[in-house]
């Protein structure tokens, strides 16, 4: 009968087969970790961002646009960041399960916990706006972002529907009329003699606004509410413009 | 030289650690692998003897080359039956070669018979040895390795959960079900109903 553990090592000798070195697999294994972590922190950003978006939208005007409410929720939905939040979360889970234990751990519990980081982390970058810096960045650098995701300016830029948001750049109290640069950098006049201040103390330059009103003629608004611009949008000096 | 007599008092891992200083040391690690993982290749993929043997060699060299990846925290005979495992799946998908009529010994057969698997019911159906084994050959691949781990090599939850690289609550899932399926198939044959 054949020895095979006989054979196999002078097999070995004979064609100096030599293990592989400890580094390979160590810098294996922390590849995955890393790779893990920066897709967990990737997954939060993407998190951050569904909060950040959906926060900026307001959901008590989709009477204005003549949808229902679950319409107005289908039609708003953060799409392509869910979609790379799931995107991150599949390669965090890939990522952990390839590390040397991962594979001991349940496809459930590795996905709710990166779920869970993934929170945590993106609760953390909105809190501390550098959602709305990475938002600002990606409409700055990326063409067609803006295209990609149904942002409070998108749902604010309907003056024919009686929505419209921008910047205040000076305010007429004798006159009560205020002007303001819209988010697409178009002048209007503003008449806000019956309107009423939601979420907003008083009027002031650079301040960035929401108006809900009517179209009375080409850049001529009559507002019948104006309210704050939500998330860190209406931070004077955050945002000038998109 | 190193003899056999040299390492019957050393555990696994300092088998490892010698190996890596000296190669004939690795020969008492295959002399002690080399009989079940031959047993365990055989039963995964009915081979014929030159085949097992190419394989289970390509197995002992993957495994020096990998003797450094070993953990001390795994069981020795997890990580290279994981390694043997994976590597015969592997030549089978390329081969695009099914498992092949296996004998099985009676000792086989008892393994699983007075194991926890509650088979004696079934036993009682009186199907031969010989009908009982082309069934458990007969099942997917997945629910049959984990009955030739559990069963045959004796291997416990978490060493089948190491070797397959699955969560134990997976592995016994697959247990369950192949005990069912098995039954299942036992129950068709003793109703005359013909399976592949």
């Amino acid at each position: 009968m054949t020895d095979i553990s006989k054979e196999t090592l002078e097999k070995i000798k004979k064609e100096q087969v030599q293990p592989k070195p400890r580094w390979y697999f160590l810098t294996k294994n922390y590849f995955y970790w890393l790779m893990f972590v920066l897709t967990t922190v990737l997954g939060g950003i993407a998190f951050g961002m569904i909060m950040f978006i959906t926060d900026d939208l307001d959901w008590d005007i989709y009477h204005y646009l003549g949808i229902s409410l679950p319409k107005a929720i289908i039609i708003s939905l953060p799409y392509l960041w869910i979609i790379l939040l799931l995107f991150f979360l599949f390669i965090t889970y890939y990522n952990f399960i390839h590390t040397r234990t991962g594979y001991r751990y349940r496809l459930v519990v590795i996905f709710c916990l990166s779920l869970l980081i993934s929170a945590l982390l993106g609760f953390g970058f909105y809190h501390y706006g550098w959602t709305d810096t990475i938002d600002r960045g990606l409409r700055d650098r990326i063409p067609g972002y803006h295209h990609l995701v149904y942002s409070g300016q998108k749902q604010w830029m309907q003056p024919e529907k009686g929505l419209l948001s921008g910047t205040i750049i000076e305010i007429k109290p004798e006159e009560n009329t205020l002007w303001l640069e819209d988010d697409l950098g178009q002048k209007w006049q503003i008449d806000f003699s019956q309107a009423h201040l939601k979420g907003i103390t008083s009027l002031a330059p650079n301040v960035k606004i929401r108006i809900i009103g009517q179209k009375l003629a080409e850049h001529y608004f009559k507002a019948e509410e104006i309210r704050a611009s939500r998330g860190f949008h209406q931070r004077p000096g955050r945002r000038k413009q998109y | 030289m190193i003899y056999i007599s040299d390492c019957e008092q050393k555990t696994d891992a300092e088998l490892v650690r010698l190996s890596l200083k000296n190669q004939d040391y690795y020969y008492c690690l295959m002399k002690r692998y080399e009989a079940p993982l031959m047993n365990y290749i055989y039963k995964l993929s009915g081979l014929n003897r030159t085949d097992l043997e190419d394989i289970l060699q390509e197995v002992f060299i993957l495994v020096y080359q990998n003797l450094n990846d070993y953990n001390r925290s795994f069981k020795f005979s997890s990580w290279i039956y994981r390694i043997a495992h994976n590597y015969t799946v592997s030549q089978l998908r390329k081969k695009a070669q099914g498992t092949q009529n296996i004998s099985w010994d009676e000792h086989d057969l008892e393994q699983i018979v007075q194991s926890d698997f509650d088979l004696e019911e079934n036993l009682a159906l009186k199907i031969n040895y010989h009908n009982l084994l082309s069934i458990i050959d007969s099942l997917p691949l997945k629910y049959k390795e984990v009955l030739l781990l559990k069963f045959v090599d004796g291997k416990d939850y978490q060493e089948i959960s190491d070797i397959l690289r699955k969560p134990i609550g997976t592995v016994g899932t697959l247990i369950n079900r192949a005990k069912n399926m098995l039954t299942q198939e036992i129950e068709k044959h003793k109703a005359g109903v013909k399976y592949d």
